[in-house]
Parts: C-alpha cells; sequence; structure tokens
C-alpha cells in the first residue's frame, strides 16, 4: 500500500469529496477550493506518497484523517439538531400549564 | 481558561442575546460572509471571509504554517450554514488556543501533563468484575499497549483494580523526550486529543498511524460499547459522544501532521544548506 492512487486510497478521496459537497454553501464542487486542492494533491503524490521523505502511507492516513474529521462533525451536527432540546419553559409559560396567570395578566 | 473580563463579556453576550429570544436558545452568531477564502502573507497563511481577515479570540491575526490546513479552516467556515456552530470548529478552535495561549502554558506544562496522566490512561486498568469485559479488553487493549512497549522499548504495568499502575522514571524520560520533540501546537493538539480519548498511549498510537482515529475511539470507549450490547444503543447519548470523540481526535491528529509535516522540510533544508 504504498501509492495513493490505490483503490482503497481512491475510496477515500470519493468519501472526502462526498462530504465537501455536503458541507460546502457552494453547490459546485469545482468552486470549492478545498476539493481543487486535494485534488491536486492527490495528482502530486498520484506515483508514490513516499517521496519529499514522507513514511510509506502517510499521505493516505492524513485523507484518512480529514475524512473522519468531516464526517464526523457533520454527524455531530446532525445529531444535535435531531435532539436539540428547546431549552427551558418561560415562568409564563409553565404558569399556563398548570392553569395560572401570571400577577400582571388579567384576571 | 479565558481572563476574567473576557468571560464577562462573553457572559454578557450571551444574556443580552438570550432575552432577546425569550431565553430559550443559546447564543450563536448567523453566518455574515459568504465566501471562506485563504491567502498568503509571507510565509504564513490566513483564512479570509470575504474580504475581512480571520481573527483570533484575543484579536491576533490568525495565521498557520501550511496551505493545506489553512484551506481545511476556510472550509471549516465555509461548512456553517445558517448560524456559526464554533464549538463544533475544533480545528479552528486548536489554532486559536496554539496562538493565543490562554493558559499561558509552555511545552513543559502540557508535557508534564501527559506525563501525568499516563499513570490513568484508560487501556491501563483492565475490569477486575466482568470476566468477559476483561477478555474483551485483553484481546483488543493487548495489541495496543505491546506496541506502545515495543515503540518506545518500555515495559508498562497494568492495573486490575482502582490503584494506578506504576510507571518508571525511566518511561517517563522516554515520553519526556518524545513529547518535547513536538512544537507547541502540535503539544497542544496531543493533549486535546488525549483528553478526548482519557489515553495518552491510544492518541501515541494515532500519531504513529498505529490506529486510526475511529479505532482509537472505538478502544477508548471499549466498556460502554460492551454495556450498549446487553443494555442498548442510544443515538443522542452515545451515538453522539462517539461522533464528537471522533472529530476531537482527527482534528487534532490533523494539527500534528501539520507541524510534523514542517519538521521534515525545515530539516531537509538546512541539510542542503550546509
Amino acid at each position: 500500500m504504498a501509492s495513493i492512487s490505490s483503490k482503497t486510497a481512491l475510496t477515500t478521496l470519493r468519501q472526502l469529496l462526498s462530504e465537501l459537497r455536503k458541507q460546502s454553501s457552494s453547490p459546485k464542487l469545482a468552486e470549492n477550493q478545498m476539493a481543487r486542492y486535494i485534488l491536486s494533491q492527490y495528482r502530486k503524490y498520484q506515483t508514490t506518497d513516499q517521496q519529499l521523505c514522507k513514511a510509506a502511507d502517510e499521505m493516505h492516513f492524513r485523507a484518512k484523517s480529514y475524512c473522519e474529521y468531516l464526517h464526523n462533525a457533520r454527524r455531530y451536527r446532525e445529531i444535535n439538531t435531531e435532539f436539540k432540546g428547546k431549552g427551558e419553559r418561560t415562568v409564563g409559560e409553565t404558569a399556563n400549564m398548570v392553569g395560572f396567570k401570571m400577577p400582571h395578566d388579567p384576571k | 481558561m479565558l481572563s476574567t473580563k473576557f468571560q464577562r463579556q462573553f457572559l454578557l453576550s450571551i444574556l443580552s442575546k438570550q432575552s432577546q429570544n425569550g431565553g430559550r436558545n443559546y447564543a450563536t452568531a448567523k453566518r455574515f460572509y459568504r465566501r471562506a477564502d485563504i491567502v498568503q502573507n509571507e510565509n504564513k497563511w490566513e483564512v479570509t471571509l470575504d474580504h475581512r481577515r480571520l481573527k483570533t479570540p484575543n484579536g491576533l491575526v490568525f495565521n498557520v504554517n501550511t496551505e493545506g490546513l489553512a484551506r481545511a479552516i476556510a472550509a471549516e467556515w465555509d461548512a456553517q450554514h445558517d448560524g456559526i456552530s464554533q464549538p463544533s470548529m475544533h480545528l479552528t478552535a486548536l489554532c486559536n488556543t496554539a496562538l493565543d495561549n490562554p493558559g499561558k502554558l509552555n511545552k513543559h506544562d502540557i508535557a508534564i501533563h501527559l506525563l501525568e496522566y499516563l499513570a490513568t490512561d484508560t487501556v491501563l486498568f483492565f475490569s477486575d468484575e466482568e470476566e468477559e469485559l476483561r477478555l474483551l479488553q485483553e484481546q483488543k487493549w493487548g495489541p495496543v499497549l505491546e506496541w506502545f512497549e515495543k515503540r518506545f522499548n518500555i515495559k508498562q504495568e497494568v492495573s486490575r483494580d482502582f490503584q494506578p499502575p506504576p510507571v518508571t522514571s525511566e518511561t517517563r524520560a522516554v515520553l519526556a523526550r518524545h513529547f518535547l520533540s513536538y512544537d507547541f501546537p502540535a503539544l497542544n493538539a496531543m493533549n486535546f486529543g488525549t483528553e478526548a480519548l482519557k489515553s495518552p498511549i491510544l492518541m501515541l498510537a494515532c500519531v504513529d498511524r498505529f490506529l486510526q482515529p475511529k479505532e482509537a475511539v472505538m478502544l477508548a470507549r471499549l466498556e460502554e460499547e460492551y454495556q450498549l450490547q446487553r443494555w442498548g444503543r442510544v443515538p443522542w447519548a452515545h451515538e453522539l459522544n462517539q461522533v464528537e470523540l471522533t472529530s476531537r481526535v482527527a482534528a487534532s491528529l490533523l494539527i500534528i501532521q501539520n507541524s510534523t509535516e514542517l519538521h521534515t522540510e525545515k530539516a531537509k533544508k538546512k541539510a542542503e544548506e550546509s
């Protein structure tokens, strides 16, 4: 597993681009600076990621870390919005629930 | 961590916003920019939101050393759609902490903290109550501990009760040297990841590419996972916790990779000059 153009590395690339598409604010991935950068890095290390004194698999590991970061940060936001509480009720609302009125409300 | 003045300002800003919307939600800033991009300034990279430069909470100009990290942070700001949810922007937060250093720490403080942490490392405490769990821990944590001893050429005892296992002075010396070989942003990130995993050993294994963040979080939550098999899984507690920890560990790992990359580049340039 030395080359970044191996099958597993390309799977990671696909996942990365898919995560970026889900999070980016612009609909087109070609306009996304990060997507362009990732593609250029993949091209740069296409033959091997061992050039520039990098350990075997180092670039792929980095791509995987970034992919996991994006994926999990997104999932966190999703779960958080899905189950988010509305916060505390106001005194007025609580009073209303049990049939009381606030002192300044009309009788 | 913030100074009391900032804390008071922060609380006031939250309180004033709460009273505006009936005290129901936490204060969140709306997205005020269209494009998040990067600019190069000498040999540093800065993040821009439209034409404004991003700043740290203390008002310094935000900058990082590599293009990749700057781009990742710009992408992080770009991923904020309606409101800016700063608590989940770990890359930005880690770089901010490294630049502002609100705790007034230095590398030695963090290294000492991590060494103290080692004796209470999650993977050093094996269950003494449940046989099945202990077997699972031995099966899953065993290879990591083996890697740890081999990688640093040390011996580390484990604990089977609440008593922390002894850490020899030799181990402390080896690890202190290892920790101090990182620069401040990387050590700060290492601390952040360690606190998420509750385990310096698992964090070191991630940095050394022995484990992926996902796997490390799984090992850190081993007992929880074991209990989940019996009691069931609740997405808003267990899964939320799992994804949060994984994103924290992955973020700190990216920061560490970023600064180690810089170091190797520097080292090579020096060799060429001489």
